[in-house]
């Protein structure tokens, strides 16, 4: 069998196993190992894994995924997502749909400490849904928000993918951070934008209400702290103060020592969020290490290479190969769970698209397609059939139906589809901080 | 529906056996572990803006910190079921045929674990023969690939414990 055979033959096999209900990242793991063996032998494959598990999980740029979810763990436990609406309730809440505008800012804020989307959906289904229901919001409208809403935690830097891209990718985390800024800020504004629009020719899902906005400079005294940490963790990894392990790493001590200070981490929670820490942690690590293997198998296969040849050599102008890939990951987004997707295809896309012309340097387009992978994950976690953040609300509200979370997140999706396309017309969008701060 | 580490994800229920609530416990340790190299990153940024002296290959501790804590954090995973799976296709079978499935695929998992814990002890092992050390500090690289060794034989324990409670309807 031809190494490209194989490879294809692998991905079928691996497919089949994953629609079998085996788990993602062992599926990986075995059909990777049982290429690695038929292209070479047992005793090669022994002699890889001897000591691959290890090394592999004693890398110092990884050890900033455990870093940051513990970090983004002992926030959520702290209250401060509560905290964080409060104030953002007390300067938007008097608009027309205010507090779902309240809801999208306050997970941009949250989103710059937490760097995954579950847990910022879990944390605000928590915090913000009540309150919504209370000034009788509609609830799908109100799911929606807050499944988008959780989307900020990765689009916003610190994000668990952006640091995943960068590891297989071999990119630097800290110019893909810096990248991701602008265009994460970008869709905290189009998602205020699609509920002024929403509210604006369905009044009845936000009804006007007389919101007891407070005392602002009160709310804002609470979250100044965690406000404090966002910015001198993003910032101090955007100025080169330290890297992003460093950075992750004084973000999670800062959180728990301001827990502590505040006294809002009591020593259970503190020991949940390590608990947390670990459950995600352990999820993430087995698919790595799953797609570590397969890639191994991949590599051998020269599949990669060829299929870069050969899509280099079909002469199709670059953007037109950048938007069906794109298609493709918004289609494979629905259905997937979105790191392994990233872990399966990246090997495969990401020589494609550097094999590609688009007048930027190398390092530039790996930047830029960073950033439009990052924006249809960010699809992919809320659209339908399979939208992770909308399972995760879901569970939290249980008496809003699921298909009614989907139809209020459609706005929002259609509000990311212009900004995707936005990103690809103008890579100045993502790659203009990487610039200027460099 | 996929399953992931959401944490509105219910806790299991009671009668959890021993070796699973060991997870538990290890995983908290793994957790303060993490705590602690963060803590020591923290001293050695300070240490080295501003008084220009950081701690001496905290990068080496922090890597072999963090992959020790990654593998207390696996047999926790399994404990709770926490690997991410795809259910969409098989959600139309009876419950109880699903719970086998997922008990087959446990068995699996236990295998390959099992299997990855006799290439780590190979390799503690061959770094104990060669004797080899991290470069800055000149630490003994092997105790801590045989602590990984142990962790993934949890693992493939807590992968059959999971696999039995499966098949016998407690999960």
């Amino acid at each position: 069998m031809s190494g490209l055979t194989l490879a294809f033959f692998g991905f079928g096999a691996m497919l089949l196993l994953i629609a079998l209900r085996m788990p993602i990242g062992l599926s990986m793991l075995v059909v990777g190992a049982l290429g690695f063996v038929y292209q070479s032998s047992w005793g090669a494959f022994f002699s890889y894994m001897k000591t691959n598990t290890y090394h592999q999980f004693a890398n110092y740029t990884l050890s900033v995924i455990p870093l940051f979810i513990l970090m983004g763990a002992l926030a959520e436990r702290s209250g401060i997502s509560t905290a964080l609406f409060r104030a953002a309730e007390a300067f938007a809440g008097r608009l027309r749909g205010g507090l779902a505008m309240a809801v999208i800012w306050a997970c941009t804020a949250f989103g710059a400490i937490c760097g995954s989307s579950v847990a910022t959906t879990a944390t605000f289904g928590r915090a913000a849904l009540p309150e919504l229901q209370r000034y009788k919001y509609d609830g799908g409208f109100a799911t929606g928000t807050i499944a988008i809403g959780g989307t900020l935690g990765i689009l916003i830097p610190p994000s668990v993918i952006l640091v995943v891209y960068a590891i297989t990718t071999e990119q630097n985390i800290a110019k893909l951070f810096k990248a991701a800024l602008i265009p994460g800020l970008m869709a905290a504004l189009f998602y205020c934008i699609a509920i002024a629009w929403v509210v604006r020719r369905r009044p009845h899902l936000a009804p006007e209400a007389e919101v007891h906005v407070g005392n602002r400079l009160k709310v804002l005294a609470a979250v100044w702290p965690v406000l404090l940490i966002a910015v001198i963790v993003v910032g101090g990894i955007y100025g080169g103060v330290f890297t992003p392990t460093e950075g992750a790493a004084f973000g999670a001590i800062a959180m728990l020592l301001v827990g502590l200070l505040q006294r809002s981490l009591s020593l259970e929670a503190i020991v949940g969020a390590l608990k947390q820490t670990a459950d995600t942690t352990g999820m993430i690590f087995i698919i790595l290490l799953g797609s570590e293997v397969f890639n191994a198998f991949l590599a051998r296969s020269q599949m990669p290479t060829l299929a870069a040849e050969w899509v280099t050599s079909q002469g199709l102008p670059p953007y037109v190969v950048m938007v069906c890939l794109l298609a493709l990951y918004i289609l494979l987004g629905a259905v997937m769970d979105e790191l392994a997707m990233l872990l399966l295809t990246l090997p495969v896309f990401f020589p494609i698209v550097q094999a590609l012309d688009f007048g930027l340097p190398a390092d530039e387009v790996a930047i830029w397609f960073g950033i439009l992978v990052l924006i249809v994950v960010g699809i992919g976690l809320t659209a339908p059939p399979i939208g992770l953040n909308v399972f995760v609300i879901s569970s939290i509200a249980r008496t809003v139906p699921i298909a009614s979370t989907y139809r209020g997140v459609l706005p929002f999706i259609g509000m990311d589809i212009i900004r995707l396309g936005l990103v690809v017309a103008f890579p100045s969008l993502a790659l203009w901080l990487v610039r200027v701060l460099s | 529906m996929s399953q992931t580490g959401d944490p509105a994800r219910p806790q299991p229920a009671a009668h959890i056996p021993f070796i699973e609530r060991m997870a538990g416990w290890i995983a908290v340790l793994g957790g303060l572990l993490l705590l602690a190299m963060a803590g020591l990153v923290v001293v050695s940024v300070i240490g080295r803006r501003f008084f220009n002296s950081p701690v001496n290959g905290d990068f080496e501790l922090v890597s072999m910190g963090a992959a020790i804590a990654v593998f207390t954090f696996l047999p926790y995973t399994q404990a709770r079921r926490g690997n991410i799976l795809v259910d969409t296709f098989t959600n139309w079978l009876p419950a109880r045929t699903n719970r086998l499935i997922d008990a087959f695929w446990d068995v699996v998992y236990a295998a390959t674990m099992g299997f990855l814990a006799v290439c780590l002890i190979d390799g503690a092992y061959e770094h104990y023969r060669t004797g080899q050390t991290t470069m800055l500090l000149q630490v003994a690289i092997w105790p801590a690939i045989a602590l990984s060794a142990a962790l993934m034989v949890l693992l493939t324990m807590v992968a059959l414990a999971t696999a039995l409670r499966l098949i016998r309807g407690q999960l």
